[in-house]
């Protein structure tokens, strides 16, 4: 076949625009977003502050309790004070950012997990299998979180052992606090990838691969997945955001993770009988908390307009 | 030039008295009511190998509906639809996956058609790894580099995304990936409604040489009545679910019988002003109906411009009126010449 | 500035380009035509040719930015609409100079029945009272065809059919009875039968009310039918301007004689063994080449037609195009 005079248009590289992938636009969109990329400075200080201030202070330091030092204010010494029982917050907002942010990524990872497993099944199979994930779905959003934590707390407390990974320790209680935040927060979710399994699942794209044969699994997750990224990757930024908060108002219950480990919740629980007398023991975990909460609703923001598809191709 | 194909004995696709309803639910609560939407209304014909077979008609008419249940991605109401002998609403597992690499379908929207975050090469590949043609990556690579060349683009966009490329490209890509499983039968829902004229007439040159060289079977279902013309070798046209008329392709062009046809034929632009001040246009009255409330009778007796009185109360039979040409219209004669 | 006698729209020397993320888009680069008194002319293109960008900005309505118009004039009626302002252009919008979209149900309000919509319409350009206003509206949608128009006046735009909202805004035509109608392939997403009906309106609308009509899409065989003159539109220029005889029959422009040939007849058996197609791809609105903007995909292309781009000239009686090639020869022409 004389391919010149049959098909004329040429190859790809004729076209003028250069070819940009998709990631490489929403990169471009993202930087020319201000508040989003002070943001993710703001953000990148603050994890640099949490894992790599650990090298500064060792976690027995953390930990060291001197009653003699009670209550300081912030000094020299103790830049940001110490706390009832003499340990430097200093170095316990350090190990408890690390702690708050393992316990954000995760929870929010927990919750992005079962959020797409039944969003997907429920958006693209509908019929029976939808109502009956929806009602469930319903349910858990009705019942007030608050119930649902303290069921969750008391069933899972003392069931959960202490973990350890790469030399550090975790207590139960983290992994407890993971699973229950994870488990009350994946509602939202799993209607927004339900929302979008049922639009994408007429496109002909879909079509095309069931027309080929592709096996349903392959067509969930290998096609229509990808394609609800965008709403997934934002959900699961926020995620994070709202995990952090989560769990600084479950230890500030009592019922998160407990002490010595400390993370930025439950230190404010200590703080609350002196409030205005030491009010460094609630401002700086409290601001650290404001801080990363806001850079990270920052970075979301900058995230949605990136990866808006309706403005895909610029 | 295509020459006619052979006898409709052993034909590769057979459609017998296919029926496809969709019903859609209005209201809430107390006022729910089941609505039918007859989009395909009983329809049987065969298509032979090697053949192209045009299927024209107005929107909503269900011939896109038609190509759709002849592949099985609706399930039929009532009918069956054989491909290579295969029955495809009864077929499951290794059988379906057989009809599913025999017959392969192009669609009209190069931009929906193909997944955004797919490259090229994954597109065009997929089928070959859902039917295991090839196993190993390297192997499946070079054959869609192949096709890539076999349809007119170049080996080197195998690993870009379908928004690097044009309309008429992506298409192309499209029809790639309906060669991948080297299939019999391939259905083109209006592949050419999208693009540019200039464009069209690429893809449709691309479409002819790719059934010379590979002997594949078309169903081209399309509005375009003057590139029907062009490409097919029977045609049918369609109406409201029904087929109104069937012949062979300068037959019903020449000597259009049903008063649909003869309508849509006059109705047809036509590029040459002699020609177009010359043609007397037919026009219909009135509206498309739904598909919901049909008219009694014969469907099309509320726009026809021949309609009589038993047209509403009494529906046509689907007949041969000529060898090889079918109406379904009480108001034609068969008209059978000597010898035949 | 000279006005000639029955000339009812002229444009010179048009340029329009838009402002995107990539660079300028030169969108239209330097149309000039006219339209007379009561006759219609086709502008005919592929999609980015510039036909509707062209239209549009006489009327204004091209946003500014990304838009801008930086050059030329748009005289109607001997006034140039180019240099008027938003406030000044607003007497000619509607009255003298009408708009038909591709889709009705952008200029249809979707919340107003049709009985307002229109008889809103004749109130403000017919200054009737209410009543009278509606009965002229009745008039007005049954001569367009709109069946049991007592019952329907009382609908909204979604429950009709696009072929019912394109007759719905030739009645609004007939309420408003602008001099100038422009037309942006208005019949290119209705059914061919559909299609059909809405043109023998239009013609008949024609020979009724003697308006100026501007009819752009993309489609050679629609306005064989109802054209008198035609535009040939490629890469913002007009390359090709006849009367529909001269046109299709003693074609100038290599590009429209490879849209001609790459078109299939309804009437005609297949005598070709390919279509023709066109080579090449598209021109690309960013960067223009030096010299004719089909070059690249033209037959007859000769050495100095990559180095110096055409003007529109005359090549025979009220035919021109911008081509360095005769056509029939293969040789350039003098």
């Amino acid at each position: 076949m004389d391919l010149e005079k049959t098909f004329p248009e040429g190859s790809a590289e004729d076209l003028e625009a250069p070819p940009l992938s998709l990631s490489k636009m929403a990169w471009m969109r993202f930087r020319r977003h201000k508040m989003a990329m002070f943001g993710a400075s703001l953000l990148l200080f603050l994890l640099l502050f949490s894992f790599a201030g650990a090298l500064f202070f060792s976690e027995g330091y953390a930990n060291y309790t001197n009653t003699d030092i009670r209550l300081t204010s912030p000094n020299s010494a103790h830049p940001f004070g110490t706390d009832p029982i003499g340990r430097d917050i200093l170095a316990r907002t350090i190990y408890g950012g690390q702690i708050s942010v393992i316990i954000g990524l995760s929870a929010a990872f927990v919750m992005v997990f079962v959020g797409i497993f039944v969003g997907s099944i429920s958006g693209y199979f509908g019929g029976w299998i939808d109502a009956v994930l929806m009602r469930i779905t319903e349910a858990f959003i009705s019942i007030p979180r608050i119930f649902l934590v303290l069921v969750m707390a008391k069933f899972f407390s003392n069931k959960v052992p202490d973990i350890t990974i790469y030399g550090s320790t975790f207590s139960g209680s983290v992994v407890v606090i993971i699973l229950i935040i994870g488990l009350t927060s994946w509602m939202s979710l799993a209607r927004i990838v339900r929302a979008e399994f049922l639009s994408l699942k007429e496109n002909e794209f879909v079509v095309a691969a069931r027309s080929t044969g592709t096996p349903t699994w392959q067509i969930i997750f290998g096609h229509i997945l990808p394609n609800t990224i965008a709403p997934i990757i934002v959900a699961a930024t926020l995620g994070v955001a709202s995990a952090i908060i989560g769990e600084s108002y479950i230890s500030f219950l009592g019922l998160g993770v407990q002490p010595p480990t400390a993370t930025w919740g439950n230190m404010l629980d200590g703080a609350y009988q002196y409030i205005q007398t030491a009010p460094w023991l609630w401002i700086f975990p409290g601001g650290l908390i404001l801080l990363t909460v806001l850079s990270i609703n920052f970075v979301g923001d900058g995230l949605r307009d990136a990866l808006d598809p309706r403005s895909r191709l610029i | 030039m295509i020459e006619l194909p052979g006898s409709l004995s052993a034909p590769l696709v057979k459609v017998d008295r296919l029926v496809k309803y969709f019903t859609i639910t209005q209201g809430f609560f107390f006022q729910r009511k089941m609505l039918v939407v007859r989009a395909v209304d009983d329809v049987s014909f065969q298509i032979a190998s090697g053949e192209t077979l045009g299927l024209v008609g107005e929107s909503g008419c269900g011939k896109s509906t038609l190509g759709r249940t002849m592949l099985g991605l609706y399930r039929a109401t009532a009918g069956s639809v054989k491909i290579d002998g295969k029955e495809v609403g009864s077929s499951k597992g290794k059988e379906m996956m057989e009809i599913r690499r025999e017959a392969a379908m192009i669609f009209q929207d190069p931009f929906a058609s193909l997944n955004p975050r797919w490259t090229v090469n994954s597109i065009i590949s997929e089928p070959i790894r859902v039917h295991k043609i090839l196993n190993g990556k390297k192997s499946r690579e070079k054959r869609v580099a192949e096709l890539l060349e076999l349809v007119g683009l170049s080996r080197r966009d195998v690993n870009r995304f379908p928004h690097e490329f044009s309309g008429g490209q992506r298409q192309r890509i499209g029809i790639a990936r309906a060669l991948a499983s080297q299939p019999l039968f391939i259905v083109c829902d209006e592949p050419i409604a999208s693009l540019d004229v200039s464009i069209q007439a690429q893809v449709v040159n691309l479409l002819e040489e790719l059934q010379r060289d590979l002997g594949i079977t078309y169903l081209f279902i399309a509005h375009d009545l003057s590139m029907v013309r062009h490409l097919c070798t029977r045609v049918a046209v369609m109406y409201m679910g029904l087929i109104m008329e069937l012949a062979e392709r300068d037959e019903i062009y020449e000597n259009p019988r049903h008063p649909y046809t003869q309508a849509l034929l006059s109705a047809v632009p036509i590029p040459d002003p002699d020609a177009a001040r010359k043609r007397t246009r037919i026009v219909l009255k009135g509206d498309v109906p739904s598909l919901i409330n049909l008219p009694g009778g014969c469907r099309f007796h509320t726009r026809c411009p021949i309609a009589q009185e038993h047209c509403s109360l009494i529906e046509p039979v689907w007949r041969e009126i000529k060898a090889g040409h079918w109406v379904y219209c009480h108001e034609v004669e068969p008209k059978f010449l000597p010898g035949e | 500035m000279t006005t000639n006698i029955g000339t009812l729209l002229e444009v010179r020397d048009l340029n329009v380009c838009f402002h995107t993320p990539e660079g300028i888009v030169h969108a239209v680069n330097g149309v000039s035509f006219k339209v007379l008194d009561g006759e219609t002319i086709a502008v005919v293109g592929e999609s980015g040719c510039g036909k509707s960008v062209c239209m549009m900005s006489i009327l204004g309505l091209i946003p500014q930015p990304p838009g801008e118009i930086t050059g030329g004039k748009a005289y109607y009626k001997g006034k140039d609409l180019l240099g008027l302002s938003e406030d000044e252009l607003a007497p000619f919008r509607g009255k003298e100079i009408a708009l038909v979209f591709q889709d009705p149900m952008t200029s249809l309000n979707p919340v107003l029945t049709l009985e307002r919509q229109v008889t809103e319409a004749i109130i403000k350009h017919e200054r009737l009272d209410k009543n009278n206003a509606r009965k002229k509206a009745l008039t007005y949608l049954e001569w367009v065809g709109i069946p049991d128009v007592g019952r329907r006046l009382s609908d909204y735009p979604h429950q009709f059919s696009g072929g019912m909202r394109q007759r719905v805004m030739i009645a609004m035509m007939l309420a408003l009875k602008p001099s100038l109608l422009i037309a942006d392939e208005p019949t290119t997403a209705l059914d061919v039968t559909i299609q059909a009906q809405i043109i023998e309106l239009v013609k008949e609308m024609k020979k009724q009310f003697g308006m100026s009509m501007i009819w752009i899409t993309h489609d050679l065989g629609v306005v064989a039918d109802l054209a008198e003159r035609i535009i040939v539109m490629y890469a913002g220029t007009i390359v090709e301007e006849a009367g529909v005889d001269d046109l299709y029959k003693r074609t100038k422009h290599p590009y429209t004689l490879a849209l001609l040939a790459a078109l299939p007849r309804v009437d005609h058996r297949r005598d070709v063994a390919k279509l023709r197609s066109i080579r090449g791809s598209p021109p690309d609105n960013l960067n223009f080449p030096k010299g004719c903007p089909f070059a690249p995909r033209c037959d007859y292309v000769l050495d100095q037609c990559w180095t110096s781009k055409p003007t529109l000239e005359y090549v025979a009686d009220g035919h021109l195009a911008a081509c360095w090639v005769n056509v029939e020869t293969g040789k350039p022409r003098l």
